[in-house]
């Protein structure tokens, strides 16, 4: 079963009179998904945490009475609706909300840049579902001017693209307004027939609709915002009563499912022998007695008629009354500010002081608003900066793997070479005891020879067993090309330089990976000025042969090289 | 197969501008032709042989009929009369289901839809003796003796004073979803004054000096736009029939016409919404034979007690109240299957009774 409250503003009071029920007399109902919009999303989250009932009914019930403060009511710039709001949720949500809330709430936003309505229901931290929900409830210009972000995206309040989504089957609607919705008040007091639907709540054009509309916006002293709570319980408690799903577990769970395998066996019954209107009749009959035993079962149990006589009786919450009396009780201060006099004033200064409360409000909201936003969007423009690295280096890694599948013949060769060349080099520091080979006889190279010859100079890796002894702790090579200034490029190395080099730089062999510098010097070079040689190369060496075979010759073309 | 026959537009072609500049100059997008195509385009959901015709009445008027032959002579005919604002072209969804059965008859309330649209009075009486009378005068034309009548919501109430009036005709009356049926306490008048703010009240009473429905004529070519973003819920409930704005569209033109039964019907109320002679209170001058059967929605906002106090006011007649879940206040369109066929139960119930007494009175008479 699913629950959708519509957006309605300070008549959330309602939805928190409709919760309350739900809570306590129906506590077995089997909620799988909540959804609403505005103020109808705030109560879904409500009703979903489980959150005290106290805590929410006394956060409405403050903001109202914020709202009411001042001369302008919720227009006066000191009255901060979204903030209130934030910070409420902060206290009143468990800490993990939104793992709760993923996948179950679902929240009715509109989107700013397209009107679209979207429905929100994943949420990553705590922090987002607060986000997702001051989202949902932002009416603009009432709430304030720039709309907030969710995931990067303005949204704006659900109520005005679609106030009451629609969960699928199953969904009871909860709206305060009269209406054709599950659960809403029924005005005994207007028969009109004209009735209009407000993006997806029905709303019937009567005065006190007009009226609820009103107050929606400009809340009603605390006497009054108790009477639609209360309302909201008693419209909730017919609901549950009519639908039979006041009981314990099993009975409301059976008469439930019963009836609804009932409304589609006798859908399909009628579709197969809709000519046969006895069949149908005989249909309505068997499914009355079914559900007829179904209650009379559930009449018997025990526990359901403990469950209903509790109902029967009960009227809202002791914790929800407690803080409307509580909120009633004014004090002697309290008094003389609502005092006629006190009124006066206020209206009479408010030219005078209004201005400078603007000024200050909008200045400290601004101070608020301004870090936040400037954040996103330096954000933003570092997102945007990466991606066009990103971008850029997807290019450059394109044109190499171009690069590569276009190596020629005489690449490889070079390749080869340069495995020969690096071969030789760490036989040579072998032998000098500077690297040792791992898990391998000192003199059995092989399957280093093999990997490297058969990797193309891209994918050049060296080979992961080689270790390097040294005082310092031993380390593994990985593979890195390392283009470094320090090795001079405009000669041509020997072995033996090359030798003397690694021995006298320390810091190579300590800090940076020498194989890779001095693979990778040499291969700049062998690749800026060895044409010739690979040429010679080729004539010497037929060209259907493959890569494996090349490398004694490689070895013969170094050798030729390293006279040079 | 429907039958796409657009009558000859006499009365209302005088109206209609003559020239194309005229056409192209007028602020509502409507006209008899387009209420007429509209109809048609809607009534190709129906799959059985509709016939449309006027039944000329009193007063050189006449009233736009829609017809489903019926393939069992002996079965009773039912005759539905639809709500406020609406047409035949509603019933798309029951004509196909109660066609299977009996003969189905429709027509456009005098003032409403195709039918004529004169002046009626503004003593709430005469309004309503007018539409009776029509209704009456309606019967004779097309020539039915005895039927199963059918009103929903306004049409309910029309129903019910017919019946009164009429009974010898009515075998049975269906009233979904009926208007007009609970009286405004004094009580209730009291405590909407407490209740609702003087201001409210004010522009209560200056919206009530208007037609219901003239902001849609109002807003001339948006118009359309503007039913469409009213009543989108509408939409969706014929939404299995036609996905797009064919039945809104139907809609606009029924009620862009120039008003009349609306004028009327403002005149049949009280504020705010109830009847100025509530139904109820009269349901014990309906003779006692005529039996009576309630089909409410579930989800909807008329007062549904009225359907029990009637059982409790006549003891002695046959008077049966159902409710159809999950529907709302047009009971046909939300659950068209359901209510076709609670509908068919209850015409086959009353065909049966028919019968054996019709059997009775030939063997009294032999």
């Amino acid at each position: 079963m699913n629950i959708s409250f519509s957006g309605c503003g300070f008549l959330g009071m309602y939805h928190v009179g409709v919760a309350s029920c739900i809570i306590q007399h129906a506590p077995n109902l089997q909620l799988q998904k909540l959804g609403g919009a505005s103020a109808g999303a705030l109560s879904a989250a409500m009703l979903l945490f489980g959150c005290d009932l106290r805590e929410c009914t006394d956060s409405v019930l403050r903001l109202a009475t914020q709202a009411r403060k001042r001369v302008l009511g919720p227009m006066h710039p000191s009255f901060r609706l979204v903030k209130t709001l934030r910070e409420g949720m902060r206290r009143v949500f468990p800490p993990n909300a939104h793992e709760i809330a993923s996948g179950r709430l679902c929240l009715s936003v509109t989107r700013v840049c397209d009107g679209q309505n979207v429905i929100l229901d994943q949420f990553d931290t705590r922090e987002e579902l607060i986000q997702a929900l001051i989202c949902s409830a932002f009416v603009p210009v009432y709430c304030g001017l720039v709309p907030p972000m969710f995931k990067g995206t303005r949204y704006v309040d659900g109520g005005l693209s679609d106030n009451c989504p629609h969960l699928g089957k199953n969904t009871i609607n909860v709206s305060p307004f009269s209406g054709e919705a599950d659960i809403c008040p029924v005005d005994k007091l207007s028969n009109n027939l004209l009735n209009f639907s407000m993006t997806n709540t029905s709303i019937q054009f009567t005065t006190t609709n007009m009226w609820r509309m009103a107050i929606a916006f400009f809340p009603p002293e605390p006497e009054v915002l108790q009477e639609i709570c209360r309302q909201g319980f008693n419209d909730a408690l017919r609901f549950l009563r009519e639908n039979d799903l006041i009981g314990c577990m099993r009975h409301v769970s059976s008469v439930k499912s019963m009836s609804e395998a009932f409304s589609d066996y006798s859908g399909r019954s009628t579709s197969e022998c809709s000519n046969d209107s006895s069949a149908e009749v005989f249909v309505e009959i068997d499914r009355d007695r079914r559900e007829e035993t179904a209650t009379q079962e559930k009449e018997d149990c025990s526990e359901c008629k403990s469950e209903i006589h509790h109902a029967n009786k009960q009227t809202l919450p002791t914790q929800v009354l407690d803080v409307f009396q509580e909120a009633n009780r004014k004090g002697i201060l309290q008094s003389i500010l609502n005092s006629h006099m006190a009124s006066f004033v206020s209206v009479v200064t408010l030219p005078y002081i209004l201005p400078f409360e603007t000024a200050f409000n909008y200045t400290l909201r601004f101070a608020e608003w301004a870090p936040e936003e400037t954040a996103y969007y330096l954000k933003k423009l570092l997102k945007h900066l990466e991606s066009r690295v990103e971008v850029q280096a997807c290019q450059l890694k394109e044109k190499v793997m171009d690069l590569g599948s276009k190596s020629t013949y005489s690449q490889q060769l070079t390749d080869c070479r340069l495995v020969v060349f690096l071969k030789r080099l760490l036989d040579e520091l072998h032998r000098r005891g500077v690297i040792s080979w791992r898990g391998l006889p000192a003199t059995d190279s092989s399957p280093l020879w093999d990997n490297m010859a058969e990797s193309s100079l891209l994918s050049l890796e060296c080979p992961e067993d080689v270790v390097v002894l040294n005082d310092n702790p031993t380390f593994r090579h990985r593979p890195r090309f390392y283009f470094d200034d320090i090795l001079d490029n405009s000669e041509i190395w020997d072995m033996d330089t090359l030798l003397t080099f690694v021995d006298t730089q320390d810091y190579i062999v300590h800090r940076v990976d020498w194989v890779d510098a001095v693979v990778a010097s040499y291969y700049s070079k062998t690749i800026d000025g060895n044409l010739d040689d690979c040429k010679e190369l080729e004539v010497s060496i037929s060209e259907d042969e493959g890569i494996a075979s090349l490398a004694d010759s490689t070895e013969v073309a170094f050798l030729y090289n390293s006279k040079l | 197969m429907t039958d796409v026959s657009v009558p000859q537009q006499e009365q209302s072609s005088s109206r209609e501008p003559r020239c194309r500049l005229g056409r192209r100059l007028k602020w509502r997008p409507t006209s008899s032709a387009h209420l007429a195509a509209a109809e048609t385009r809607v009534l190709q959901h129906v799959k059985s042989k509709v016939e449309r015709f006027y039944i000329p009445i009193s007063n050189n008027r006449r009233v736009w009929t829609l017809k489903v032959d019926s393939p069992n002579p002996e079965a009773l005919p039912i005759v539905l009369i639809h709500g406020f604002g609406a047409g035949v072209g509603f019933w798309l969804l029951n004509i196909d289901a109660l066609a299977k059965h009996r003969a189905v008859y429709a027509f456009d309330v005098l003032g409403f839809g195709q039918s004529s649209r004169p002046k009626f009075g503004t003593d709430a009486d005469a309004v309503e003796e007018t539409f009776v009378n029509s209704i009456e005068e309606w019967r004779e034309g097309v020539g039915l003796e005895k039927f199963i009548l059918l009103g929903h919501s306004f049409g309910g109430f029309l129903a019910s004073s017919y019946s009164i009036k009429h009974p010898d005709r009515v075998k049975h009356l269906i009233l979904a979803d009926p208007w007009g049926f609970p009286e405004r306490t004094e009580e209730a008048a009291e405590e909407q004054r407490a209740r609702i703010p003087v201001w409210m009240r004010a522009i209560g009473s200056i919206l009530l000096r208007f037609n219901p429905l003239s902001p849609f004529r109002a807003a001339g070519p948006w118009g359309p736009k503007l039913v469409r973003r009213a009543r989108p819920d509408l939409q969706a409930k014929f939404v299995d029939a036609f996905e797009d704005f064919t039945v809104i569209d139907y809609l606009y033109h029924c009620n862009a016409q120039p008003p009349s039964a609306e004028v009327a019907f403002s005149h049949l109320q009280i504020p705010y919404g109830f009847a100025r002679n509530a139904m109820l209170p009269r349901m014990t001058q309906l003779r006692e034979d005529v039996p009576i059967t309630f089909i409410f929605g579930g989800d909807s906002w008329m007062d549904s007690r009225p359907g029990k106090q009637t059982k409790v006011l006549r003891e002695e007649s046959y008077v049966d109240v159902m409710y159809i879940p999950e529907a709302g206040h047009h009971v046909y369109a939300d659950q068209p299957d359901k209510f076709n066929r609670k509908v068919v139960w209850v015409c086959n119930n009353v065909d049966r009774a028919h019968q054996s007494e019709t059997m009775q009175t030939m063997e009294t008479s032999i």
